[in-house]
This record gives structure tokens, sequence and C-alpha cells, in this order.
């Protein structure tokens, strides 16, 4: 049987649940900018991060973590705000910088590098020139020298050490595959197929 | 809840049991299968690799990086991806010629074998467009070699580009092609192909039993050979982690490409950047062939000396010329 009355008190509820959920959000972090370049000033706001506590911030790159700094929450809602110059020892690319205090929030920075300018009657950017010579590096991996910059056929030398965990994650499951290999290869042992 | 009932899984079962020869249960048989395995590895683990790609040329090398410094466990599904793929295009040569040894090209099974060379070609192509995706030195030069090529085609090459589109660069596009087209063209292939093979059954020659085995035990061998398939890329993966070369500079050419590819590289040693546009399609157009020159009317190997000498000798030659690119120095050809 339908009731009007009932399913009106029930959208009420839900209504206001939903404003009282919206309203109660999670802690807040942003940064006036998406892209910035080294040497630029950006500024970092947070809120609901902490309660009048410290709120620690650390810009995560691909092979570093820079500390950018500790701040105090100014009000009851964690609210914070700092400006901060971007170091030149930041690489251009992709950062996301984590606020943690007795929350934790994470927004993305992307550094870009910046333009090296020459002037002339028309200002241009420099691009890198058309090959020039090819050569022989002392490490034996083949050169070709491009204006300043260098071609380079070898691969990186990367960090590609495992964690502890990671190593056992992975290594458990090859053996963990390899053994489910045999159990479908015995002719005894029957999974089900279906 | 009954979900055999539900899902129709009780009429599945009973379609899969059916008769297959004997001979299907020996290890050449399983090569068409784990080139399905390393398919489904590839996908999967392609997928968590694209959440953390960018496709943008100026971004994808310092994502590929991330992919191994920071993504969890990215380091191991890209070398888990790498190594696949690479086995994948062994496996796959090998099938291709355990069936052209075996004669299974001849009649009624001609179009298993031409969709089978197309998906051969599709893999090809998603193993070139996967080479340029981090925008290394040697991906960055497989694109500009690949360009290069296109730019020769003519018009039909010229969808290749960057004047094609200012929209986008060519290596985005690539990687359209890489996670898009191209693998939904390979499914489609891959789906006629096992359609036509159930439909006209596993190739046999006389004197060879037709009807001994099961394919529902069979389906228990492919798993298996498919969790040896991916073990063996995990310990590889492991043991030995895709490389990354340095970023991109443009206009040098200082790398050489992957092994299946560097048949190609000896050419344009001789013939210049033009040997793309003839090499690849002419070695590819030949792989049609067989089903309409080989008329013998037996499938025996030892009757089809003439066919098997042609063959095997293009492949000799493609060696030859893989080995002399490997020793020969690096050399600039889009000069």
């Amino acid at each position: 049987m339908y009731h009007p009355k009932r399913s009106l008190a029930i959208i009420s509820i839900l209504l206001v649940c939903t404003m009282m959920v919206a309203h109660a959000h999670g802690p807040l972090l942003r940064i006036d900018k998406r892209t910035a370049t080294v040497g630029d000033v950006i500024t970092i706001n947070g809120e609901g991060l902490s309660d009048g506590g410290e709120v620690h911030l650390i810009l995560q790159g691909i092979f570093q973590d820079f500390t950018v700094g500790v701040v105090s929450a100014t009000d009851d809602h964690g609210r914070f705000e700092k400006q901060v110059t971007l170091s030149t020892d930041l690489r251009p690319g992709e950062y996301t910088l984590v606020a943690s205090g007795t929350e934790t929030a994470t927004t993305r920075l992307t550094i870009a590098a910046a333009e090296v300018v020459v002037e002339t009657d028309a200002v241009e950017t420099i691009r890198p020139e058309r090959s020039l010579t090819l050569g022989e590096s002392d490490e034996g991996s083949e050169l070709v020298e491009m204006g300043h910059e260098t071609a380079n056929a070898e691969a990186m030398d990367l960090d590609r050490s495992k964690t502890g965990l990671e190593l056992g994650i992975t290594w458990g499951f090859v053996f963990l595959i390899a053994i489910t290999g045999f159990v479908f290869l015995m002719p005894n042992s029957r999974p089900r197929i279906p | 809840m009954d979900l055999s009932h539900r899902f129709g899984l009780k009429s599945v079962k009973a379609d899969l049991d059916y008769s297959i020869p004997g001979v299907a249960q020996t290890l050449p048989y399983f090569l068409g299968s784990l080139t399905v395995t390393g398919l489904i590895i590839l996908v999967s683990s392609g997928f968590y690799l694209l959440q953390f790609y960018d496709p943008d040329p100026q971004g994808s090398h310092q994502s590929v990086l991330y992919i191994i410094s920071r993504a969890p466990l990215g380091d191991f599904i890209r070398s888990i991806h790498f190594w696949s793929a690479n086995f994948l295009l062994i496996v796959v040569t090998l099938h291709l010629l355990w069936v052209f040894w075996r004669g299974s090209y001849r009649s009624p099974r001609q179009f298993v074998w031409w969709v089978g060379v197309l998906m051969l070609g599709t893999i090809f192509l998603l193993h070139f467009t996967g080479m340029v995706l981090p925008q290394d030195q040697a991906g960055y030069e497989a694109m500009a070699h690949f360009v290069a090529g296109a730019r020769g085609v003519g018009p039909v090459g010229s969808v290749f580009t960057q004047e094609f589109t200012p929209t986008v660069e060519v290596s985005s596009r690539l990687y359209g092609f890489h996670v898009g087209i191209l693998p939904v063209l390979l499914f489609g292939f891959l789906g006629f192909h096992l359609y036509l093979i159930r439909v006209l059954g596993i190739h046999t020659h006389p004197g060879e039993d037709a009807q001994s085995g099961r394919f529902l035990f069979h389906i228990r061998r492919i798993i298996a050979h498919g969790f040896f398939f991916l073990a063996l890329a995990g310990i590889f993966a492991l043991v030995w982690p895709a490389e990354l070369g340095y970023p991109a500079i443009e206009g040098a050419e200082v790398t050489k490409p992957p092994f299946f590819f560097l048949w190609i590289y000896a050419l344009e040693n001789w013939f210049g950047i033009h040997a793309l546009v003839f090499g690849p399609p002419i070695v590819y157009l030949l792989l049609f062939l067989p089903p309409i020159i080989d008329r013998q009317p037996s499938t025996l190997p030892r009757n089809r000396i003439g066919i098997l000498s042609l063959g095997f000798g293009v492949i000799l030659l493609l060696l030859v010329l893989a080995t002399y690119a490997w020793i020969a120095p690096a050399q600039q050809h889009l000069m």
C-alpha cells in the first residue's frame, strides 16, 4: 500500500542526512596553481587536517621527497595558509603534495621546466638542434651531442631495489602461480572446471 | 543459489566436452593457447599500467619512471608486461612455423591461416606501439622511423604523420592504437580464428588418431601452461626488470630496434629509410601465400619439400639480416 506521508518522511530524512554528510566534509588541501616552475611562489591552503595542532607538508616526487615545512592551524577548523618558494633543486615533473596532521590529504602539482629565452628582435625559445657528431663515451655507450644535450643509447641506471615486503609478495606470487600450474597438470587432482 | 543453472554452465560444459586428436595433447599444439594466455596477461597488466601512464609526450617518460619507482608493484607489473610481450612474439612465431610445417593452412583451413596472419601483424603492431610509449631514446627513434616510413607510403601513410592533425602528437595517437584500436582488432580476429578452429577441427595427418582426446581435459592443460607462462614472465621480471632508456633527444639516432625488428634495420642500412616502405610489407604479404601456392594433395612435410624450403629459406634470410644488423654499428637513416 502506498503511504505518501511515510514516503515524504523518508525522503526528508535522506535529504537531511545527505546535507549533514555534505557539510561534514573531510580535510581539504589546495594549491593556488596547478602548474608552476622552480622559483615560483605557491600558496598552500588546508582545512580540517589538525585540531589546532601541526600539519607536516611534504612534496613527493618520482625520485625524492622534499619537506616543505610544518604549519600550525590557525582556528578550530584547522585552517592554515602557507606560501612556499619552489626550490631550484626540484626537477620538472609531477609531484604530490601530502599534508599530514591528525588527518591526511593530498593534491597534485606539476613543476614545469623553466623556458630558456634569448633576447633577439623576436623572442624565441631555445630548441635542441639537429644532431652534430657520433662519438663514444668513456663507458662505451654511444652518444650523440645535440647542442648542449646528449642522446644516450644505454638504459638508465635506476635503483630497482625492492623492500622485503615487495620481494615477498612478488616471489610469493610467482611461486603460487607455478604451483597452481602443476596442480592443473596433475592427473589425480581435479580442480573444478565449469 | 544454483549459479550453474542461472548462467547455463552445464550446457557450456557439455559444449566443451568434444573429441580432439590425441596429438593435440603434445606441446607444439599448446603454442596457440599460450598466445591467448599471453594476451590475457598483457591486457591485465596493461590495464594496471594505463592507470599511471601519461600519453602526453611531455610527461610519458616521467610517468614510466613513476611506474618503476613509485607505483605499488609498478616495476614488477611493467616487467611482466614487457616479458610477456616478448614471450608472446616467440610463441606466436613458433605457432606459425608449426602450422606451416604441418601444412595445416591447406583447404578448408585457408581462412584460419589468413586470420592468424592478420593477428600476427596486429601483435607486431602492438609490440611496436608499446615500444614507443616510454618516449625514451629507443622508443622515440622507433617512432621517427615509423613516421618516416609512413611518409614514404604517400596519402595512406600520412595518417601517421604529425601534419595529419595539429591537435594530438603522433605518440599520443599511437597510444590510442596500443590500448584501443589494435586490441579490439586483435580480439576480433582471435574470436574468428577460434570459431573456425572449433568448426573445422584440428588438422591431422593420415594415420594420426583424430578422436582420442577430450577438449575438456585439454583445457586443464591449457590453463596449466598459461600459469607456467605467467610464472616464467614473473621470474624474468624479478631477475631482469624491464629497462628504460634516457629521455629522447629529437633528431638523434643511436639505438637499434629489438631482435624481431632488426632485419628491417639491416635493410635500412643498405637501402635507406625507403626500405621501410617495401621491406616489411613484402615479407608480410609473403605470409598470405602458402595456402595459394601450395597445391600438393598431401600435407605431409616430405611431400612439400618445395614450399618448406622456400619458407625456411626466407626465415634463414631474415635471421642472417638480423645478425648482420646486430653486429654492425648503429647508423643514421633519417638524416
